[in-house]
């Protein structure tokens, strides 16, 4: 008896293993029917921002909804299970069309997600740019790949409030715009990445900087080569053993994107997004130098574009830091510093950024403001603490992997 | 990783049907030897990718009065070797050439089956070796890997010092997630009895 008990014993933790998570990408407008609208203009999507009601489908995302235009996706923010929709849209004749997925930020579920204001439920007014309150978003979604037949029906409750329009609070993007367990379909630390976070509502990312063997700064978050961050490759081992051409060669992000040199990234963020801030966390003494060198570049090349953008050279930790301190004209450099305030203050660093474990801090983080610093906070991803924070703590910026629940407690304030 | 969990569940119903019964009371210390092929099983997807190469364990195994026996292990195992002379890359055409190794340190257990039989299996730590070559540079770099093996040998009994036999050999290397199976010779020797 002893023996079929263990054995099942045995068996049942050896099955109980299981590493492959199914995530599934619904198919989304099959017939292409987007191709035959005309995109909004960027005044009609501002009119749509805000606070919605859902009037038919809260057993998906809840009583209320934050509805956001990010770029070229209109994204929508729920505070159940973090589910959010993203979706790409366009008018035709007086009604504005809407495809997309949902997902939820804290588990595996997806689906499709489909909308139309109707021209005489706010559509006509958007289009031509009016202004108004009575906008309708009727639609439906699905669970996985089945048809999406479920009602969703949102309806325009209030405008963002005046602390959130006038406010200059940064929603920071944990490596690029989440980890790789995240399943967002993109690598973390890719431009791939960069490229949708601002569909989660972010505002800034945090990205890892790392130095090549020959001196080429570049985007990855551990110390060696492992199957967490890549694909199977034939070169193992720490990272900082290999030249930019290996690596940039051999090496595949897990979700088979290159992995980017930091040039590409900040170009990217500058060229191509409107974040407009970057935490550069500096993973290796070696790559201040050139992380900096970078930094200025990007900075003047963003002033001449009159592009609002703060890339800040992280300090996490005392070798960086003194590193840092040393390096000539420190003063200067654009920095955010993770120590002590004392610290921050010796290395006139513009940001104080703080661990969440250590509360709200207010004391501390009006006297950086009194000093004319920002803070910020990482990395908060537990809901209820991040709607404490958003709530009750002063920080400018909160850094999360899912900033997608940090855009729903921000904007409903 | 099915092929892990079938390996598994083999190795468990092997064991939980076996019995640690005394067979006498004279206690040894075994030096063994292993050599032989090594198949390399991964998924990367290179058509250049030799992954034939040589296998070879070194064992000193305490072999007590009751069947399982308990020892340390290390050896060499071969990987995977690629040589590849016009590589297109985003920096220009390069010679391209890369290669693993790995040294096992584990702790060993063997389980007599029957007076020839025995099952093997062993944990411990893999020390992985890589190197190579491309734009001139080289590769070399070197880590550790948590991994395991199961086996199955045969001894038969040359003299009272001497066996000689074969052993299969699976092995898992958690860092890359790969796998080899190896056919080696064995000779083993016994240094000590008491």
């Amino acid at each position: 008896m002893k023996k079929i008990l263990l054995t099942i014993a045995c068996l049942l933790f050896i099955y109980s293993c299981n590493n492959e998570v199914d995530i599934v990408n619904p198919v989304v407008d099959p017939s292409n029917f987007l191709a035959q609208t005309k995109p909004l203009n960027s005044d009609s999507k501002l009119i749509m921002d805000g606070v919605y009601e859902v009037v038919n489908g809260a057993e998906l995302l809840g009583d209320q909804v934050v509805v956001k235009w990010t770029r070229d996706r209109l994204s929508i923010f729920s505070g159940k299970n973090g589910g959010y929709i993203i979706l790409e849209g366009g008018y035709l004749d007086s009604v504005i069309f809407f495809v997309g997925h949902w997902r939820y930020s804290t588990n595996t579920e997806s689906g499709a997600a489909s909308f139309y204001i109707p021209a005489d439920e706010g559509g006509g007014e958007i289009i031509s740019g009016d202004t108004t309150t009575t906008i309708r978003l009727i639609g439906t979604y699905g669970f996985g790949n089945e048809i999406a037949n479920q009602p969703l029906v949102f309806k325009f409750k209030r405008e963002f409030s005046q602390e959130v329009k006038q406010g200059n609070f940064d929603i920071l993007a944990h490596r690029g715009g989440g980890r790789n367990s995240e399943y967002l379909g993109v690598s973390e630390n890719s431009i791939e990445m960069i490229n949708i976070t601002e569909r989660f509502g972010t505002t800034g990312v945090e990205i890892d900087a790392r130095l090549s063997k020959d001196g080429v700064a570049f985007l990855y978050h551990d110390n060696d080569i492992n199957l967490r961050l890549t694909q199977k490759s034939l070169i193992w081992g720490d990272i900082e053993n290999f030249t930019w051409a290996q690596l940039r060669t051999l090496v595949t992000l897990k979700n088979g994107e290159k992995i980017p040199s930091l040039r590409e990234a900040l170009e990217f963020v500058l060229e191509e997004t409107n974040l407009r801030t970057v935490w550069l966390d500096t993973k290796d003494v070696d790559v201040l130098p050139v992380s900096i060198a970078l930094q200025q570049e990007i900075l003047q090349r963003a002033a001449q574009m009159g592009r609002d953008l703060n890339i800040y050279i992280g300090l996490p930790a005392q070798d960086v830091y003194d590193a840092f301190v040393a390096y000539p004209g420190f003063q200067d450099v654009l920095s955010l510093c993770e120590l002590s305030l004392d610290q921050v203050r010796q290395a006139n660093s513009k940001v104080w950024a703080t661990r969440w474990t250590q509360g709200t801090q207010t004391d501390a983080v009006q006297q950086m403001h009194t000093e004319g610093k920002k803070a910020f906070v990482w990395t908060l991803d537990e809901p209820s603490y991040i709607e404490h924070f958003v709530i009750d703590g002063e920080f400018d910026g909160i850094l999360t992997n899912y900033p997608t629940i940090l855009s729903y407690y921000h904007y409903i304030k | 990783m099915k092929l892990l969990k079938t390996i598994l569940t083999l190795l468990i119903f092997v064991t939980c049907t076996s019995f640690g019964q005394i067979v006498d009371n004279t206690y040894s210390l075994t030096a063994e030897f292993g050599a032989g092929y090594s198949r390399y099983f991964t998924t990367m997807d290179y058509n250049d990718l030799n992954k034939n190469g040589f296998s070879g364990t070194v064992r000193v195994m305490w072999n007590p009065e009751h069947l399982l026996s308990v020892g340390i292990e290390t050896g060499y195992q071969y990987l995977y070797s690629i040589n590849i002379s016009n590589y297109d890359t985003e920096f220009g055409t390069t010679e391209f050439s890369a290669s693993m190794y790995t040294v096992p340190i584990f702790l060993m257990f063997s389980m007599k089956i029957t007076p020839n039989l025995r099952f093997n299996a062993g944990t411990g730590m893999y020390l992985l070796f890589n190197s190579g070559n491309m734009f001139d540079d080289k590769l070399e770099s070197n880590q550790i890997s948590i991994g395991g093996h199961f086996g199955v040998s045969y001894l038969y009994p040359i003299n009272k010092k001497i066996s000689v036999g074969g052993e299969l050999l699976y092995s898992y290397f958690s860092k890359i997630q790969d796998q080899t199976v190896a056919l080696q010779f064995v000779l083993t020797y016994d240094l000590i009895n008491y």
